[in-house]
């Protein structure tokens, strides 16, 4: 049995009906994979979104956002991509493991980004790394806090311990409405 | 003083001082971008011995940037702010889809920046 923590209104597979997957290895996945990633799926999608009238560079800097973060920070495992083409917005989930200490880091910051005022968070992140060196400065929560400022995308997180274990799948789901 | 890669060029133009970003910065985290804060600070040293001592900031051809170049942007932003005597322009681009959606924060954060988008 698991445990499932879910912050905003995170949208399971049982209500989704169509996703594009893609799933690669950790150990697969170099940093310039983020790029490769992005680039493909916004070609894939061009003519769908096309029709909608939606952007597709800021497909293509979600996804890449997300990878990154995955690259960066996920355990060994797998990094999973759905981007599912929903009524009422497109869906952008990405699931990987995390170690737990690092899952209860990052999920006291989704909650965070959750709740926040997306320009004061920004703001109060920039201020932030102002006061530390370059080599402690982390980008952690801008990226995220940039979907909600720039991209008006709603967010949700899910994290789905197993009894016994130390690894949490964490997933972000970025909901980018329709224009 | 130039840096130039596969992906992305940033070089001090010779005529007129500006500091010119292209390509696509896509780096992983801050230490990455060092280079290019240097390149940064070298800029305002140029620009300081110019009359009127202004740095422009040329982005009307860098097609991505990622969350930890938006981090370098804007810590560049406050440090320029902060250290005074030289004013900042930045040139975006309207037809480079981030822009418009993250440089207009940087009058917050600088009230007498200019921000130019073309």
């Amino acid at each position: 049995m698991g445990r499932l923590i879910a912050i905003g209104n995170l949208r399971t597979s049982s209500e989704i009906d169509d996703e594009f997957y893609l799933g690669l290895p950790k150990s697969l996945a170099p940093w310039d994979a983020a790029n490769h990633v992005a680039q493909f799926l916004s070609a894939w999608l061009e003519n769908t979104l096309k029709q909608r009238n939606f952007d597709l560079d800021s497909l293509n800097y979600v996804i890449n956002e997300l990878m990154e973060n995955a690259i960066k920070y996920a355990a060994d495992g797998r990094i999973e991509l759905a981007v599912c083409v929903a009524n009422d917005a497109l869906l952008v989930s990405l699931t990987h493991p995390l170690q737990e200490a690092h899952a209860k880091i990052y999920q006291a910051l989704a909650q965070q980004v959750f709740e926040a005022d997306p320009d004061l968070l920004f703001a109060e992140i920039i201020e932030r790394n102002a006061c530390t060196s370059t080599e402690v400065q982390t980008g952690a929560g801008l990226g995220l806090v940039s979907l909600r400022q720039n991209y008006q995308a709603g967010l949700a997180f899910g994290f789905l311990q197993q009894d016994n274990s130390q690894i949490v799948q964490t997933t972000t789901q970025v909901s980018l409405p329709w224009q | 003083m130039s840096i130039k890669t596969q992906d992305y060029q940033a070089h001090i133009d010779d005529a007129d001082g500006r500091l010119i970003l292209s390509g696509s910065l896509r780096l992983n985290a801050a230490p990455e971008y060092q280079p290019i804060s240097d390149l940064m600070d070298a800029a305002c040293v140029v620009a300081q011995q110019r009359n009127p001592a202004v740095l422009t900031l040329d982005l009307t051809e860098l097609r991505f940037l990622n969350s930890s170049g938006i981090n370098l942007l804007y810590q560049f932003v406050l440090k320029v702010k902060k250290q005074g005597g030289l004013g900042l322009r930045v040139i975006g681009s309207n037809s480079n889809a981030w822009q418009p959606k993250s440089l207009s924060n940087m009058v917050k954060f600088m009230p007498a920046l200019e921000l130019v988008m073309t």
